[in-house]
């Protein structure tokens, strides 16, 4: 018994160093292998054309069809066991993929898999992340193309408009869900000529009340659209706001949930809410 | 004469702090004056929104007050709360389908209806209301066979938008309720109350055990059956509109037996007195405190009254 027990112990560490083995790290021959746990470096990928390097993905929850189309052939993950059964050298994602399930990480980090998880809180944010997804696919010179790219969408940081348009962003729920200072949208809605009326509050997303949010005076509210799936619509939400009279009559902006989440969407995003700070400016 | 006295006490400190309620808010402090006169001319903040949530609260503490009251005489168990026969789980069981399957609607009336259902399960599983060790031990299976339900619902629910409103709800959120929103609950209250007044002596003697209650003439199973369905009824309808708001429903009952002594007549008034004031209290704490952002209520009903029990079991004990 003791033989046959030192025996499968054996097979097992050798199955497992050549699963290590069948990797590429970083320096050896051959593309690396990623995969993304998250939509948002799933489309930088597939923007900077190397999505050839996905060997898995999370499923999609709002991705473009264009981008979804690419990802038809490389299969979907969910969990430990099948993220690690892809070999990744790197897997992607997002600070929420942490905070939902650490365990999950910690068991990648543990397997010697580089795990990246980052929270872009502002369009600069975002820019080096497509230079750290660029560079953990190994193409880094596409990543600073599309880096110039969304920069010259982006355009400069501009001083800030005297009295900017104040802007509520409701995202759900009853008291509201909203965004504070630390989000890409509140970076968006800066650069867009506005202000989010929780700028202020030193996080990424919060409930607030209603009350406070009404004593804000906002001109134009933001609803974060969650039509994917059956989550609910805009048509809801606008329901749930028409129940204030300051803030049922305010003009809206329905934003795609991807369109703020801190990826190349954003670029779509800013300019929607410049479209929609230019129709409603005083 | 006691209970009088206690009551008008009560009435006076939940009319002062109901009008600390409406004046203060996570927009900012009004004046009493102010905010009295903000009240009548139908001002947004006032009228709208802090009038209709400070009754809330004093409704929906009051409820579970009455709730926990009733739940501890049918258990004969000092722990028992409104929540304890499976309700709890079977409110939360039917609030996160309903924010799962229908996220556009309020998950309040799904709750009210898991909890009645957990209710009917329970008392079809320890075969009436007879028995209340069995009555127990049914709530306490029941409930958490529905709280894994609910924790099913969670794993599988499509995106964590479900995760973050049912958080919310869970710990008890009162949101924003309309006006005629409370109607109902409000016409349940007092009925309930009435009600308890009017049984208070059959339920003074149902304390003293089955058999002795019987011997003095009560009709222990019918009396039983009333009490299961009236604390199921406020429980349900006080989820339905407030979410699980814990602690209130065990903590004011016993408060109230220190303040005006065990019988009915005197608890029942005096517990409802003092589960309202409580989660006015913690309500008004929650909206103002982390202003501008806004945290459930039932985080701070134990935060808020559990120095206040704990006073008042020292002061007992000296």
């Amino acid at each position: 018994m003791p033989c046959a027990a030192v025996l499968a112990a054996a097979a097992g560490l050798a199955a497992f160093a050549a699963r290590r083995d069948a990797r590429s790290p970083a320096g050896a021959p051959g593309p690396p292998r990623l995969v993304s746990l998250h939509d948002v470096p799933t489309e930088i990928l597939v923007a900077l054309g190397a999505a050839d390097r996905l060997v898995g993905v999370a499923e999609p929850v709002d991705l473009p069809e264009d981008v979804t189309r690419v990802l038809a052939c490389i299969p979907c993950v969910a969990g430990a066991e099948a993220t690690l059964a892809r070999r990744p050298d790197v897997v992607l994602g997002m600070g929420v993929v942490a905070e939902q399930d650490p365990d999950f990480v910690a068991a990648l980090r543990r397997e010697g898999v580089e795990v990246f998880l980052p929270d872009p809180a502002t369009v600069e944010d975002l820019l080096g992340l497509v230079r750290e997804v660029a560079a953990r696919a190994a193409v880094p010179g596409h990543g600073e193309a599309l880096v110039a790219q969304v920069r010259a969408e982006v355009g400069p940081e501009g001083a800030p408009p005297p009295d900017p348009l104040r802007i509520f962003v409701y995202d759900c729920g009853d008291p509201p869900f909203t965004a504070g200072g630390r989000t890409v949208l509140t970076d968006l809605i800066r650069r867009a000529g506005g202000r989010n009326v929780f700028e202020d509050l030193a996080t990424d997303w919060s409930h607030v009340s209603w009350e406070a949010a009404i004593a804000r005076a906002p001109e134009l509210v933001v609803i974060h659209s969650y039509a994917y799936k059956g989550q609910g619509d805009a048509g809801d939400k606008r329901r749930t706001l028409s129940r204030f009279p300051s803030l049922g009559r305010l003009p809206v902006l329905v934003m795609p949930l991807r369109l703020s989440l801190g990826g190349i969407g954003s670029l779509e995003g800013l300019r929607r809410l410049r479209a929609a700070i230019k129709e409603h400016a005083r | 004469m006691k209970t009088w006295r206690l009551v008008t006490c009560l009435v006076v400190l939940g009319f002062l702090l109901g009008v600390l309620g409406l004046a203060a808010g996570p927009s900012g402090w009004r004046s009493p004056w102010e905010a009295a006169g903000d009240l009548f001319s139908g001002d947004e903040v006032v009228a709208r929104l802090r009038a209709p949530r400070v009754t809330l609260a004093a409704i929906l503490g009051a409820s579970l007050a009455l709730a926990g009251s009733l739940m501890q005489v049918l258990l004969r168990n000092d722990l028992a709360d409104p929540y304890v026969l499976g309700l709890s789980g079977g409110a939360s069981l039917g609030a996160v389908t309903s924010l799962a399957l229908w996220p556009g609607l309020p998950p309040g009336p799904a709750a009210a209806a898991g909890a009645a259902g957990a209710a009917v399960v329970v008392r079809g599983v320890a075969r009436g209301a007879h028995d209340p060790a069995r009555l127990l031990l049914a709530g306490v299976a029941v409930g958490s066979l529905l709280a894994s339900a609910t924790g099913l619902v969670l794993v599988l629910a499509p995106a964590d938008r479900v995760l973050r409103s049912a958080t919310f709800w869970l710990f008890g959120g009162l949101g924003t309720p309309l006006w005629p929103a409370l109607g109902i609950p409000a016409v349940l209250l007092a009925g309930c109350v009435g009600w308890g007044l009017v049984r208070a002596e059959r339920l003074d003697r149902l304390t003293l055990g089955d058999d002795l209650a019987a011997a003095l003439g009560v009709d222990v199973p019918g009396l039983r059956r009333e009490a299961l369905v009236v604390a199921v009824l406020l429980t349900a309808c006080a989820v339905a509109v407030g979410g699980l708001v814990g602690f209130v429903g065990l903590v004011a009952p016993h408060v109230g037996r220190q303040l005006a002594g065990a019988p009915h007549r005197g608890l029942i008034p005096v517990a409802v007195g003092i589960g309202a004031l409580l989660v006015v209290v913690a309500d008004t704490v929650a909206r103002t405190a982390f202003a501008p952002r806004e945290v459930p209520v039932g985080l701070l009903t134990a935060a808020v009254g559990g120095p206040f029990f704990l006073w008042l079991l020292q002061r007992g004990r000296r």
